[in-house]
């Protein structure tokens, strides 16, 4: 996975609601992230509440121990506006790059 | 979940605790990470099992460190500890070493007054010998080395002076770990 796409993963779908640890693996997984590891989700939602990004709460379960849910601050809402941005100036640039790349190529 | 599935999270995550705690993570902070961990591998040993719930957390060593990356950590003192003690354990099976060396030269030699020692690099340090015949009386003094050894590694390693440090906003870092993924 690309350096900071993860933070925009988790950024974005906690701003659909707030989820738990792995119920953001399983919702990642079902998006296609196939590969995605519990061990890189975990981390990486400790690093976005240590920047204040997230906010939580511990949510008693039926299934077992409380679940701590994450929920976006303010910070956090902009912090995915900026990183949105970022994404999508990528993705342009790289559509722009290879599109070049390939049209050269056929007419080579 | 039996017994042996129970058994096999709460040692995963005795193990992640003991990392944060060599990582310097304060209690209450250990407290949340590893109640937050239980919760997980307890929904995700429902879902898939929890032989693949431990596989997907990977090494609790290196999902410590990764979850501490940004931490503003108190000073290591266990670490400190540790390597405190090794380093007074160190010592003293050397000065054994050195001061039976002494004892068996000073033997050898045939001296039999009280001979004065200043052996490299216990500087500052007297091992006294006197040697004669149905007797032999040692002696060291004083022996600062012993203190001030493991106190300096005690130190450097915990880091006493983080306790110093402001607490800052934690800049969000997804780089290694995230590659791995």
């Amino acid at each position: 996975m690309l350096k900071g796409v993860l933070g925009l993963l988790l950024l974005s779908v906690l701003s659909t609601g707030d989820n738990y640890g792995y119920g953001l693996v399983t919702q990642l997984r079902a998006a296609g992230f196939d590969d995605l590891a519990e061990g890189t989700v975990y981390p990486g939602l400790t690093r976005l509440e240590a920047a204040g990004l997230l906010d939580s709460h511990l949510v008693r379960s039926d299934a077992g121990p409380a679940r701590k849910y994450y929920r976006l601050t303010d910070a956090g809402h902009a912090e995915l506006a900026a990183r949105r941005t970022a994404w999508t100036d990528l993705v342009q640039s790289v559509q722009t790059a290879t599109a070049a790349t390939l049209t050269a190529g056929e007419t080579a | 979940m039996n017994l042996i599935d129970r058994t096999r999270i709460e040692t995963a995550v005795a193990r992640y605790d003991f990392w944060l705690e060599m990582r310097g993570v304060r209690g209450s902070r250990r407290r949340d990470l590893r109640r937050e961990l239980r919760a997980n591998l307890t929904e995700a040993s429902a879902d898939v099992g929890t032989t693949r719930a431990l596989f997907g957390i990977g090494s609790p060593k290196e999902l410590a460190y990764a979850a501490t990356d940004t931490d503003p950590s108190r000073p290591r003192w266990s670490q400190g500890l540790i390597w405190g003690a090794a380093t007074l354990a160190l010592l003293v099976a050397w000065l054994l070493v050195t001061s039976l060396t002494i004892v068996q030269s000073v033997e050898a030699a045939g001296v039999t007054r009280a001979v004065d020692v200043h052996p490299f690099p216990w500087f500052g340090t007297t091992f006294t010998v006197q040697s004669s015949p149905g007797t032999l009386q040692a002696s060291i003094s004083p022996l600062w080395q012993l203190l001030a050894g493991p106190l300096f590694v005690f130190l450097f390693v915990a880091q006493p002076w983080r306790l110093l440090r402001r607490r800052r906003p934690a800049l969000v870092h997804d780089a290694s770990s995230e590659q791995s993924a």
